[in-house]
């Protein structure tokens, strides 16, 4: 093991994170803000996201500012201007249980150029080399207080089109480091050493427009093991054309493979059948009742190219839906949120790759 | 004096009266919706009685109006305070609701369907109106002391 991937293995919770990730997340992960602020393009979106996979518990925050798109909303224009700031909260014991919560804009503080987001009491910021998070949902049932170590170096990705519509761009940080706890109910969950995941996501796209996602993310059980996984696949609403696809792969700290595009085979089988959905926002489960949905069974897919191959299977488990109204008409969009379990194995660079554990599918369209 | 201002503070803590805010909220922010609403009402008398209140739903040239019980509904529904928590905490939908008798619809086949139409129209504009959540929040507080809890969807 040559000495530059020594030290970026970083999988101990014990190891401080290198000065090229806190560097790569100082200058990468802070929140670009919306340029209808100041006279610019509306229809911005931005959201900060993270799943923490504790022992007994799953727990998925979203922090989403984005732009209010209605015909009639005031001209984008300085102290006119009015975003919308919302809190998703999900957390999962034997299921997903949640809420969405919105946020006047006078409890809202957002620090362009930083992470650091605060939405009434729930804040989220980058200082010092770790996330501090901290949620709550609106009765008090659900409770968090998490600090997330990164241990991989953020990857990002810009200006994928889809469409034609503008651009979105995303900051995949695959593996971070959870201590902390989540409370449900009268259960408090002790995090030491968990492992996590985030992105950031921004960009000027409608909810409703010609496009729809798969995006998975999975760590292993055994915290030892030096991978990690990112699968993204972007198409057309009716998912009958792919747009972009790749599989990310991490080993330690440093970005090890990416298997794009033509590299990948991905394939589905069958439907996965829900006997209940948790819906969030709860009352779009009245616009959106159904319980039929397009998520598959098991996503599979097989990857080759320059010697190496990879082969991964996603299991769909327990699901979760957020339900988000479309900006231009009344149809709905669909984030189905699942929890699986992810087996990989293959061989990148001459090494053996597996990964047997937990992962997050999303699950975004119809 | 404790009399009039009662009546009037349970006035305000009215389901009609969250309706009436609703809809005018509704009518300001998402105004394409407000009138589709209207429009899909045309012609039509739809009576609420929820928990002891009965008030008529009517479609005016400026759009719907909020009045006092009157004939001629077609169609009617009724239910509970805590019947509708529980529809917009996630804890029943509006078909466990019927089938448990919880909510119940009458008239003509058409005009419930039509009247179903109606009503996701009004939750279209009410999810797309930033006022919404609040005047929700506000109405389950006034039911609060009345309803059972419903936290977190689950």
């Amino acid at each position: 093991m040559d000495a530059a991937r020594s030290c970026a293995d970083a999988t101990s919770p014990a190891a401080a994170p290198s000065a090229a990730i806190n560097w790569g997340i100082e200058n990468g992960d802070w929140l670009r803000r919306a340029p209808g602020r100041v006279g610019g393009a509306g229809q911005h979106k931005e959201w900060l996201h993270f799943c923490v996979y504790g022992d007994a518990v799953d727990l998925l925050l979203n922090f989403s500012v984005v732009d209010d798109v209605r015909d009639d909303a005031p001209a984008s224009r300085h102290t006119a201007y009015e975003e919308h700031a919302r809190l998703t909260l999900l957390v999962r014991e034997r299921a997903w249980i949640g809420e969405v919560q919105s946020f006047a804009a006078r409890d809202v503080a957002v620090g362009g150029g930083r992470v650091e987001l605060r939405l009434g009491d729930n804040t989220v910021r980058f200082a010092n080399g770790r996330y501090a998070l901290r949620a709550r949902s609106a009765d008090g049932a659900i409770e968090a207080e998490i600090e997330l170590m990164p241990v991989a170096m953020p990857s990002i990705v810009n200006n994928v089109q889809y469409g034609n519509g503008p651009p979105i761009n995303w900051l995949v940080v695959p593996r971070l480091i959870a201590s902390g706890r989540v409370r449900v109910g009268a259960r408090t969950h002790v995090l030491d050493g968990a492992l996590a995941y985030h992105d950031h996501n921004w960009g000027h796209f409608g909810w409703g427009r010609d496009f729809a996602w798969e995006w998975g993310y999975g760590l292993p059980s055994d915290a030892s093991n030096p991978w990690s996984l990112v699968f993204v696949r972007l198409s057309d609403r009716a998912h009958t054309r792919c747009r972009m696809q790749g599989v990310f792969l991490w080993r330690g700290a440093r970005e090890e493979r990416v298997f794009w595009d033509r590299e990948l085979q991905v394939g589905q089988r069958g439907l996965r059948r829900f006997a209940r959905l948790c819906k969030v926002p709860a009352i779009m489960g009245l616009i959106h009742p159904d319980l039929a949905t397009d998520v598959p069974e098991e996503l599979c897919f097989e990857g080759a190219g320059e010697g190496d191959f990879i082969r991964g299977r996603f299991v769909s488990g327990d699901g979760a839906q957020v339900i988000l109204p479309n900006d231009r008409d009344l149809g709905v969009t669909v984030i189905n949120e699942i929890a699986g379990t992810l087996e990989v194995e293959g061989r990148i660079r001459g090494e053996e790759l597996r990964i047997d554990g937990r992962a997050v599918f999303e699950f975004l369209g119809r | 004096m404790a009399g009039p201002s009662s009546s009037s503070s349970a006035a305000e803590r009215s389901f009609r009266a969250f309706l009436v805010r609703s809809l005018d909220a509704i009518t300001h922010e998402t105004p394409a919706i407000a009138r589709a609403l209207a429009a899909s009402l045309a012609g039509t008398l739809v009576r609420l009685c929820v928990d002891d209140e009965r008030m008529v739903v009517a479609s005016r040239l400026d759009g719907l109006a909020i009045v006092d019980d009157l004939e001629g509904a077609l169609v009617e529904l009724a239910t509970d305070s805590a019947t509708l928590l529980d529809l917009t905490s996630g804890a029943t939908s509006f078909l466990d609701a019927a089938l448990a008798e919880r909510l119940v619809v009458r008239g003509g086949v058409d005009d419930v369907v039509r009247f179903y139409d109606s009503l996701i129209l009004y939750l279209q504009g009410a999810v797309r109106s930033p006022s919404l959540p609040r005047l929700l929040g506000e109405f389950e507080r006034s039911r609060r002391a009345c309803a059972p809890e419903n936290g977190v969807q689950g």
